[in-house]
C-alpha cells in the first residue's frame, strides 16, 4: 500500500516528524518497509534507500511557469524556443526538444528549472544526476530548461515534458507543488482495513490523537432497489 | 646371384639405420610384404636357369632366414629401448607421502541449527522432529487458516499430484502434533526442520530453508515469558549487550502476534548496510498461542496458554557471517562452505 503523505493530510494531521510516524506506525503493524521521496530532501532521522531518493527540487531553482510563446529554433528542425514567465523578473527563452511544445503553443503550464539545479540528465543512458548549466544548443543560448518526469525523478517517463494542470499557480516552487513522501506500507491480512487512505488515516488519527477528517458523502437514493438482485456467496467470517 | 647379394647388403644397411618402431615396420613391409623385394626374389627361383636354380634357391632362402633374424633382433631392441624409456619416465617414487584425504565437515546450516538447538536445550526446551510432507489440514486448517482464508496468501504452497497433501510451508504444523501427542501434559518443545515455498529463487528467498519453531504450553505461559525466552536467546547468540524490540504483527495462528527485532550488531543501532539504516534486524515472528490453534492440540483454552516462535536458520546465519546470498547455502560451492 502506497502512502503519499500530502493525500494523507486530507484525512489527517500528521505529527512533525515523518520518522517518528514511521516508527509509530511499523510498531503497531502497519510495517513501513520503504519510503520514497519525491522532490524532497531526505526526512531528519530517517533512512532513505538510494534507489528511492530522487533529485531534490530546490525552492528558488525549480519553479512552475507558463509558456508565453513557442517559435522556432533558427538552425534546427527538432528544436523550439520555448518563452516561459515564470513569476520573477523577465521571462526565460529556452531551447527545448520536447516533442509536446509545438511552434504557436501558448498559455501551457510546465515546470522551468534554472540553472544549477542537479537532475537526472534525460540523454544519459544509465541515471546518474547531473547539475544543469547555460549552454549554447546550435548556437542559441539557454540557461534553463523544461522538465520531464524523468528528469525530475518522478517516473521513468520521457516522452516529452510535464503539462500541469491549468490550475498551476506560475511562480510557485514545485517543491510545494508535488513535491511529496510517499509511504510504503507492508499491509497484513488482519489489517485489510487498512489498503485505503482513509483506513490508513484512520488508524494514523488514533494512534496520534489526531481527530479523522471523512470526505462528506453526500449520497442520493435514486432508481430501483437492488435488495433480492444478488445473493452474497461466500460470506465467511474469519476470527 | 650377385643381385641377392647386394639385395642383403642393402636391406641390412638400411635395417641399421631404422631408429624407431614406425621405421622397423616400414622396412618389414617393403622387404617381406606382399609385393616384398626378398619374397618376389624367393619366387624369381622360377626364372632361374636349371643349373643355377639349386643355389639360387638355397641362397635366396639363406638371405630370407638371415633377414628375418636380423629384423626380429632389431625389433626386439627396439621394444627394450621403449620399455627402458616408458620405465624412467613412468618412474614412481613409492617412498613418497600420499596425498591426504580431504577431510569434510558439518554445513553451516548444521552448524548454526545444532548451535541455536543448544541454547535452547538449556532452557529446557525438547527437539521434536515433524514430517516434511504435511496434509493442508495440519499446514492450515488447524492452525486457524479455513480454506479461502486470506492469510493462505502470505505462504507460497508446494501442492502435490495428491490432493490436500502439500510440502509444509513452515514448521507450525508440527506445532499440532505436538499438542496432539502430549495433551494434557505442558509442553515446552523446539522443532527444527526444513520447509518449502514455492517462489522465485532471488537473494533474498530460498524454495527450501530450515526453520526453528518453539512452543511452550502450560498453566500460566504469558507474554512475559515468551520475551524473557526470546531475549536470553538472543544474547546467547548474538552477544550478551543486544537490544530486543517487539513490534505488532500477524499471524493467523497466534494472538496476540509480534515480530522480534534485535539492535543491529555491526552499528548498535546507529545504522548501516546490513540493516540498511534503520538500527534493527529482524530476527523472528512470534505469539500467543491462538485459542483455536490450543483446542485443535486438545488444550482447553481456558486454562491453558501458550506461546510460540519461528525463524528462519538460514536468515540467522545471514545475520551473524554477514552473508548477503541466500543462495549460497544450497549451491555446493567448497569456496564458501570452506569458510565454516
Amino acid at each position: 500500500m502506497k502512502v503519499p503523505l500530502n493525500w494523507l493530510r486530507d484525512y489527517v494531521d500528521l505529527p512533525g516528524s515523518i520518522a517518528g510516524l514511521v516508527e509509530r506506525l511499523t510498531l503497531a503493524g502497519l510495517e513501513v518497509g520503504g519510503v520514497r521521496l519525491i522532490g524532497l530532501p531526505e526526512p531528519e532521522g530517517l533512512h532513505v534507500k538510494q534507489e528511492d531518493r530522487g533529485p531534490v527540487w530546490p525552492p528558488d531553482k525549480i519553479i512552475i511557469g507558463k509558456v508565453l510563446q513557442v517559435e522556432r529554433h533558427p538552425n534546427a528542425d527538432r528544436l523550439t524556443l520555448a518563452t516561459v514567465d515564470y513569476g520573477a523578473g523577465q521571462p526565460k527563452t529556452v531551447v527545448t526538444g520536447a516533442p509536446n511544445l509545438k511552434v504557436g503553443d501558448r498559455g501551457q503550464k510546465v515546470i522551468l528549472a534554472l540553472a544549477g539545479s542537479v537532475l537526472f540528465d534525460g540523454h544519459a543512458n544509465e541515471k546518474v544526476l547531473r547539475e544543469l548549466r547555460p549552454n549554447k544548443i546550435r548556437g542559441v543560448s539557454s540557461d534553463a530548461m523544461v522538465c520531464s518526469a524523468y528528469e525530475l525523478g518522478i517516473s521513468d517517463e520521457h516522452e516529452g515534458i510535464i503539462l500541469l494542470e491549468d490550475h498551476a499557480p506560475v511562480g510557485t516552487p514545485l517543491a510545494d507543488f508535488m513535491g511529496d513522501t510517499v509511504l510504503d506500507i507492508d499491509v497484513l491480512p488482519n489489517m485489510a482495513r487498512c489498503m485505503s487512505m482513509i483506513g490508513v488515516a484512520r488508524e494514523v488519527a488514533v494512534l496520534t490523537g489526531q481527530t479523522l477528517r471523512l470526505p462528506a458523502a453526500d449520497l442520493v437514493a435514486a432508481g430501483e432497489p437492488v435488495e433480492d438482485k444478488d445473493k452474497v456467496q461466500n460470506n465467511r467470517r474469519y476470527r | 646371384m650377385s643381385d641377392l647379394a647386394s639385395l642383403e647388403q642393402r636391406a641390412l644397411a638400411e635395417l641399421n639405420a631404422c631408429k624407431d618402431e614406425a621405421e622397423l615396420r616400414a622396412w618389414h613391409a617393403k622387404y617381406f610384404g606382399k609385393q616384398g623385394e626378398v619374397l618376389l626374389a624367393v619366387k624369381k627361383v622360377g626364372e632361374v636357369p636349371p643349373a643355377e636354380r639349386r643355389a639360387y634357391g638355397q641362397e635366396a632362402n639363406r638371405i630370407k632366414e638371415a633377414l628375418t633374424k636380423a629384423y626380429e633382433a632389431a625389433s626386439q631392441k627396439e621394444k627394450e629401448k621403449a620399455l627402458s624409456r616408458d620405465l624412467e619416465s613412468d618412474a614412481l617414487d613409492v617412498t613418497l607421502p600420499g596425498r591426504p584425504v580431504r577431510r569434510g565437515r558439518l554445513h553451516v546450516a548444521t552448524q548454526d541449527l545444532r548451535r541455536i538447538t543448544a541454547i535452547f536445550a538449556d532452557m529446557g526446551f525438547q527437539v521434536y522432529r515433524s514430517r516434511d510432507v504435511e496434509d493442508d489440514l495440519t499446514n492450515f486448517e488447524l492452525l486457524n487458516m479455513p480454506p479461502h482464508h486470506p492469510a493462505r496468501d502470505m505462504w507460497d504452497t508446494f501442492h502435490t499430484t495428491t490432493p490436500g497433501v502439500l510440502l509444509r510451508t513452515h514448521t507450525s504444523p508440527g506445532q499440532i502434533h505436538v499438542m496432539r501427542e502430549c495433551c494434557p501434559k505442558p509442553i515446552r518443545v523446539i522443532l527444527p526442520g526444513m520447509c518449502y515455498r514455492y517462489e522465485a529463487i532471488t537473494a533474498r528467498s530460498e524454495i527450501m530453508f530450515q526453520q526453528v519453531e518453539g512452543l511452550a504450553v502450560g498453566n500460566h505461559v504469558t507474554m512475559t515469558d515468551l520475551k524473557g525466552t526470546i531475549i536470553a536467546f538472543a544474547r546467547r547468540l548474538f552477544g550478551k549487550n543486544r537490544q530486543v524490540r517487539i513490534r505488532s504483527s500477524y499471524f493467523p495462528f497466534t494472538e496476540p502476534s509480534i515480530e522480534v527485532d534485535m539492535d543491529c550488531m555491526v552499528c548498535s543501532g546507529k545504522g548501516c548496510g546490513l540493516c540498511k539504516g534503520t538500527g534493527w534486524l529482524e530476527i523472528m515472528g512470534a505469539g500467543m498461542v491462538h485459542p483455536v490453534v490450543l483446542k485443535n492440540g486438545g488444550y482447553d483454552p481456558e486454562r491453558f496458554s501458550g506461546f510460540a516462535f519461528g525463524m528462519g536458520v538460514q536468515r540467522t546465519s545471514m545475520l551473524m557471517y554477514g552473508i548477503d546470498d541466500i543462495r549460497y547455502f544450497w549451491a555446493n560451492d567448497l569456496r564458501f562452505l570452506n569458510q565454516f
